[in-house]
């Protein structure tokens, strides 16, 4: 027997509850004289063995219903086996629905909860009567039919079941429910019945009240049995999380990667190794949790670096416990050799110190002189010309800083920049048009807000201050910690209000100044991003290019949109424009092909207009590969998990079953 | 003034009520006054009683004429004589009587029905005595017939205490020493006692021939106890204190209280004399009214 709500267990301690209620409640007392006392004295002396029986019995009796209650509460589950179900020798017509999802490879040690599960329903098929069909259903968050349809030839459907895998995904009993019962309700067989071996995990039951309706409504027709696996084995180590947090990969730059571990057994576990491993290799840097209470996560912070440019994978892993499938977690990411960055200057000025982008260029390469050429940001300073020819698609990222209007061309050029994937940050200044800005078709489409006229701070205060606390953008969050300082002093003698577009939701307040008008917004447009500040990148009106938070707001601020604009999924369905010739065809079978990392391999559709991938199955979580059958190409790993890890891996102690 | 300031023991309604029905002694008793009681001794008086056949030795004065002028029978008239009689009223004053659930005890009870029980024998010109026992007689008022006492009966029954324990039999025995007239033997006790005392009692009050009426006088938590809730019942005369839950011992309590009061009643019986339970709860207009027209249809037989 287990518990659906083990944590009402606790409630157990109330049983004693009665006891210490007795012990402190003292009754009270009514004293008086009494004068036939030798009765009450034969009554009392009659009647004490009887009374302290009743007594005793009463405490009991209420230490017992104490007791039920709080069993009633954490709803209790029978546990059968295949042995214990009465399947009589008559002919019935069953379906078998085996829950296949990733918590079924959980080991006691001997044997998976699907091995446990298949066995079971070796077991039911065994006990069923001659003339009896079945129907094999794999249940996970998704319905796999391997006999769609009852069948009599008993030894296929057992060959089928031996047969059966473990899928990566998350439990939904429902569906295979439903389609059990739609499938048993055709049949004219005198006995219908469903078998469900599962785990019985929380998700599972996240349809529960469709499951009872679906119950009752067929509870004289059909039979349903609830066969619960695995009692045991509750202990689970999993890497919960794993996430880039440093700058941009690029190459030969270290890059700092939160690793989350989370323990899902009832006892705390100690001394936990977490490594951090690129493409499969030796582990390059690793760490050790002291200690990680039951239910409780901690988070660790490795490095690795990166030798070559491309697509690469991060694995954070711990050491094997009884589920293996949680216990590492990847990413993958493209490395950039340089992350080069053009800087568009509206003004020419022959002191380097007054140039629009001088204090942009400076920021963006926070090193040494003698290191700069190590330094993986490349900058480049140019003119509104630069973008009007293709060369701007060599660049990650693109400013304009006090530029006053582009060329038709640069415009269109920017702007299908952007759409496929680029990142532009506008500084507007003194010689920007805002007009320009406001009604060209190409920019206008990018600017996250409208761009207001120029307007001075109001006189009373000589200048309009950033805000200072209540950052809500994740760019900004790092300054909700008073240790990292403030954005408070930011301030802005004159600026161009940003209005908000009406009606466009995809665009974001970055930073507001004090009195909550946006200083900062950003949009993405097509797969990339672009950041409208409100004030110069110069000091002719405002401080921030000279406050602290320059740098790294800016680096933030590269960070992102580089990331996002360069992340690979948005980056996948350039993968046939760039590597084959465009194709006219719609599918173009066996030229590419996916790989696990287990070495399972499957043939990519290719479509057409735009050409792009498809997988043909959704059941393969982890890292991917995928390259090109009739030409050689570098590899391209994608994290593919059509389930959420989080919700899949978390290890719900208790199992649950309908009541 | 010592009058003025007696308790007031007599409830005007019993009074009334049992004024209209007098004392009426259920067996013929002796007395020493010509009153409203019949005498053992039938003999030539007053009232007419019955005919008898004439034997040797009558005196041939009663002989009835007019019987023998037409019948040729001799008959002799007998006459039934009426008699004055005392009423012992004996009071049980030991510690238990000390209880009473509500404003009332059962000595407060018993006195205010002896005093009214007093006023109404001294009323119709009988006599009463009045004693008060615990284990021995502790008071004792001797006989009277004079109506004007009744004040120095209720001084006396007020100022009297109950702080010893029982003996029935002891107080019974007394009285049957004392009395040396036939009467009435009226005992208002709660009856908390030695059984065997009691009917020893009884017997020789009997043996001496008094007619004996015994009010057993009970509290009604006694007959019903109906207590809630946890109790620490100290007990009187000597008795130990008890901490219990009623509820849990009620139906035992009463079985054993019934079953006394019931061989309470068997001793009466078996001696010939007249049990009456006496609740306290009730008023006295209601027990004193009761028992006499109880006692007016047992007489008028």
């Amino acid at each position: 027997m287990t518990f659906i709500n083990p944590a009402i267990l606790f409630g157990l301690l109330a049983v004693g509850l009665p006891v210490i209620i007795h012990l402190l409640t003292k009754p009270r007392l009514k004293r008086m004289y009494w004068a036939a006392s030798r009765f009450l004295l034969k009554s009392v002396q009659k009647n004490r063995r009887r009374v302290q029986f009743e007594d005793i019995l009463l405490l009991v009796l209420r230490c017992l219903l104490v007791l039920l209650l709080v069993i009633l509460f954490a709803r209790p589950a029978f546990l059968t086996d295949a042995a214990g179900l009465q399947l009589g020798g008559e002919a019935s017509t069953v379906v078998i629905l085996l829950d296949n999802s990733m918590s079924m490879g959980q080991s006691d040690g001997t044997q998976t909860r699907f091995d446990q599960a298949k066995a079971m329903a070796d077991g039911i098929l065994s006990k069923l009567g001659t003339g009896s069909s079945g129907a094999l259903y794999l249940v996970a968050d998704g319905v796999k039919p391997v006999i769609p349809k009852p069948t009599q030839d008993l030894t296929v459907l057992r060959r089928s079941l031996a047969q059966a895998s473990l899928s990566d995904r998350s439990t939904d009993l429902y569906p295979g429910l439903k389609q059990a019962v739609d499938l048993l309700k055709a049949s004219a067989a005198a006995h219908r019945e469903i078998f469900l071996l599962t785990d019985s995990q929380e998700s599972a039951w996240r349809e529960l009240t469709r499951i009872r309706q679906l119950q009752d409504e067929n509870a004289k027709d059909i039979t349903m049995h609830f066969v619960i696996i695995g009692e045991k084995g509750e202990d689970n180590l999993a890497v919960s999380g794993l996430q880039m947090i440093g700058t941009v990969a690029a190459v030969n730059q270290p890059l700092r990667c939160a690793v989350q571990v989370t323990n899902w057994s009832r006892t705390a576990v100690e001394k936990i190794p977490v490594k951090l491993a690129i493409d499969g290799d030796a582990p390059q840097d690793q760490a050790m949790i002291d200690k990680i209470d039951p239910g409780a996560s901690r988070v660790v912070n490795l490095f690795v670096r990166f030798r070559d440019p491309g697509y690469h994978s991060i694995t954070a892993s711990i050491p094997g416990d009884r589920l293996p499938a949680d216990n590492q977690r990847s990413i993958a990411l493209l490395v950039l050799e340089q992350i080069r960055t053009l800087v568009v200057e509206g003004t020419t000025n022959p002191d380097p110190s007054a140039r629009d982008g001088f204090f942009l260029r400076h920021a963006l390469i926070p090193v040494r002189p003698d290191q700069v050429d190590q330094y993986p940001i490349k900058v480049t300073l140019g003119q509104p010309a630069e973008l009007d020819n293709s060369t701007i698609d060599q660049y990650q990222l693109v400013f304009l800083s006090n530029v006053a209007q582009l060329t038709p061309l640069g415009a269109q050029n920017l702007q299908r920049y952007v759409n496929g994937g680029g990142a532009l940050i506008i500084f507007p200044g003194p010689t920007t048009d805002i007009s320009y800005y406001n009604t060209n078709p190409n920019l206008s489409a990018l600017l996250p807000a409208q761009l207001g006229a120029s307007r001075d701070a109001p006189a009373a205060q000589k200048f309009l201050s950033w805000q200072s606390h209540d950052y809500t953008h994740p760019i900004t969050t790092l300054w909700n910690d008073p240790a990292s300082g403030t954005l408070g002093s930011v301030r802005v003698s004159k600026y161009f209000p940003l209005q908000t577009k009406p009606g466009d939701a995809a665009a974001r307040i970055v930073v507001k100044y004090a009195d909550g008008e946006p200083a900062v917004m950003e949009q993405s447009v097509g797969k990339g991003k672009v950041i409208l500040f409100s004030s110069t990148a110069t000091t002719a009106w405002t401080t921030f290019p000279i406050h602290p938070s320059f740098v790294p707001l800016l680096l933030r601020i590269s960070r992102r949109a580089v990331r996002e604009a360069n992340s690979i999924s948005r980056r996948d369905n350039r993968l046939p424009s760039r590597s084959i010739p465009p194709m006219r065809a719609r599918s173009f079978p066996c030229c590419a092909r996916a790989t696990k990392n287990g070495g399972s391999r499957a043939r990519l559709s290719l479509a057409s207009t735009p050409p792009c991938c498809a997988m043909p199955t959704r059941n393969w979580p982890g890292l991917i590969s995928f390259s090109w059958v009739t030409i050689l190409s570098p590899r391209w790993f994608l994290p593919w998990h059509p389930i959420r890890r989080n919700q899949s891996w978390r290890r719900n102690p208790r199992r649950t079953s309908i009541p | 003034m010592a009058d003025s300031d007696s308790p007031s023991y007599l409830d005007p309604l019993a009074i009334s009520r049992g004024e209209s029905l007098g004392i009426l002694a259920r067996n013929v008793v002796e007395g020493y006054r010509v009153g409203e009681h019949r005498s053992p001794f039938k003999g030539f008086a007053i009232e007419f009683a019955q005919h008898r056949e004439y034997t040797i030795g009558d005196d041939p004065r009663h002989l009835d004429w007019k019987v023998l002028g037409r019948t040729d029978r001799y008959y002799i008239k007998q006459y039934e004589q009426d008699t004055n009689f005392v009423v012992h009223l004996l009071l049980d004053g030991s510690e238990s009587m000390n209880y009473g659930s509500g404003k009332v005890t059962k000595l407060h009870y018993a006195k205010a029905l002896a005093a009214c029980l007093a006023y109404l024998v001294l009323l119709q010109r009988d006599a009463v005595a009045v004693g008060v026992f615990d284990t021995q007689t502790r008071e004792y008022i001797p006989r009277t017939d004079n109506l004007g006492k009744i004040h120095h009966i209720m001084n006396r029954l007020a100022a009297f205490e109950a702080t010893e324990q029982t003996s029935l039999g002891v107080g019974m025995s007394d009285l049957s020493r004392i009395a040396k007239a036939k009467g009435i033997v009226i005992v208002l006790s709660d009856l908390f006692d030695d059984e065997e005392g009691f009917e020893r009692g009884l017997q020789q009050l009997r043996f001496s021939g008094h007619e004996v009426i015994v009010f057993h006088v009970l509290d009604p938590e006694e007959i019903a106890f109906s207590f809630k809730g946890r109790v620490e019942f100290i007990g009187l005369e000597g008795a130990p204190t008890l901490e219990t839950n009623p509820a849990d011992i009620r139906k035992t309590y009463l079985a054993e209280m019934n079953a006394m009061r019931l061989r309470m009643r068997l001793a009466c019986d078996r001696t010939g004399s007249h049990y009456v339970l006496t609740n306290t709860a009730n008023s006295l207009a209601e027990t004193l009214s009761g028992y006499l027209v109880f006692r007016h249809k047992v007489t008028a037989r």
